[in-house]
């Protein structure tokens, strides 16, 4: 592998520069289509624009958590059980909460305007809350050390119990007379509140938000694989740089005496490893 | 309510917590790659191939 494309891009490949760009690409449309393109509400006026940025948020802070709860549901399944899974479910957990915290903020705004207020202890914004605060106790749980594989299967049963709070949460509107507004566009037995632009643009900005979410996602995945290999490979390189150490401080050989080792002092040159990684550092 | 400008202001307030939100993390993700690859051991620059032996020289005599 090149050392210089690793350093500038470690995380990128062409999955991510794919992805990457179809995300940019779709940003700029929906820019257009929601800035532009769409007509104001005759309720909401301009503010109803928002509404291409926070239900797509909240959506996919949905799919993270979905996908935090499969993969630990993969971990947990004998036949399955992998550390990659929990890696996975670690990755998608956190990209989920990004925009879990997206969602509350947006909202917030969106709320300031249509209620008067920054915040109410409505049924939909208090779960959401909880999720939000759930999800960073699961994050938190993922920092905890001891055995990885002790650790993982902790951290897979948290996951399960806290995507429980997800399907309440999204049927809080449903079930409780609440001041957050109903299901926009997915009613059953019912045809979606919005028509025309409004309903196009909504609905590219799910597509646009999850090539986003894949993008986050993607990188989220390669820094795992990046701590991987660090783990994997530089405990062996951290040896060898030691032993290359040794020789260089050991007395200068003479021509009858033994080299230390096979393959240091006299074969090619011993591998360096930059440093060890600092406490807390790359976290 | 902001009546003046028709609500643009919480649009502009929406669409940019959105951006600065996203674009943070995606930041984080970049630097905390950046710093896993630093630490990542690399293999040692290879040795300079060593200089051509000197003609041999006869010696006077």
């Amino acid at each position: 592998m090149n050392y210089k494309s690793l350093s500038a891009r470690p995380t990128s490949n062409h999955a991510t520069l794919v992805v990457g760009g179809l995300t940019l690409v779709g940003l700029g449309v929906l820019l257009v289509l929601g800035l532009v393109v769409s007509p104001p509400d005759t309720v909401q006026g301009e503010t109803v624009r928002l509404i291409y940025v926070h239900p797509a948020s909240a959506t996919m802070a949905y799919v993270g958590f979905g996908l935090c709860a499969l993969g630990s549901l993969a971990y947990l399944w004998p036949r399955t059980r992998s550390l990659r899974w929990d890696r996975f479910a670690g990755a998608s957990a956190e990209v989920g909460v990004a925009f879990c915290v997206t969602t509350i903020v947006s909202g917030s705004i969106w709320g300031r305007y249509s209620w008067g207020v920054w915040w109410t202890w409505d049924a939909r914004l208090t779960l959401t809350a909880l999720l939000l605060a759930v999800f960073l106790g699961y994050l938190a749980l993922r920092r905890t050390g001891g055995d990885p594989v002790g650790r993982a299967k902790r951290c897979a049963v948290a996951a399960l119990c806290c995507f429980l709070v997800v399907p309440v949460d999204h049927e809080a509107t449903n079930w409780w007379v609440t001041l957050h507004q109903k299901d926009t566009l997915f009613r059953i037995g019912k045809s979606p509140l919005i028509h025309g632009w409004q309903l196009t643009t909504m609905l590219l900005s799910f597509a646009v938000f999850g090539l986003l979410f894949t993008w986050m996602l993607l990188h989220r995945l390669g820094i795992e694989a990046l701590e991987d290999r660090i783990e994997e490979e530089g405990y062996v390189w951290a040896v060898a740089e030691r032993r290359a150490e040794g020789v260089a401080q050991a007395p200068a050989t003479g021509p009858g005496r033994p080299l230390p080792g096979p393959g240091l002092a006299g074969g090619p040159a011993a591998p360096t490893m930059r440093s060890a990684i600092p406490p807390g550092e790359g976290r | 309510m902001s009546a003046a400008t028709g609500g643009w202001d919480y649009v502009a307030g929406g669409y940019g917590a959105t951006v600065a939100l996203l674009g943070g993390y995606v930041l984080y993700l970049r630097r905390r790659a950046r710093v896993l690859a630093r630490y990542l051991p690399t293999p040692a620059p290879e040795e300079p191939p060593a200089p051509p032996d000197p003609p041999a020289t006869q010696e006077p005599g």
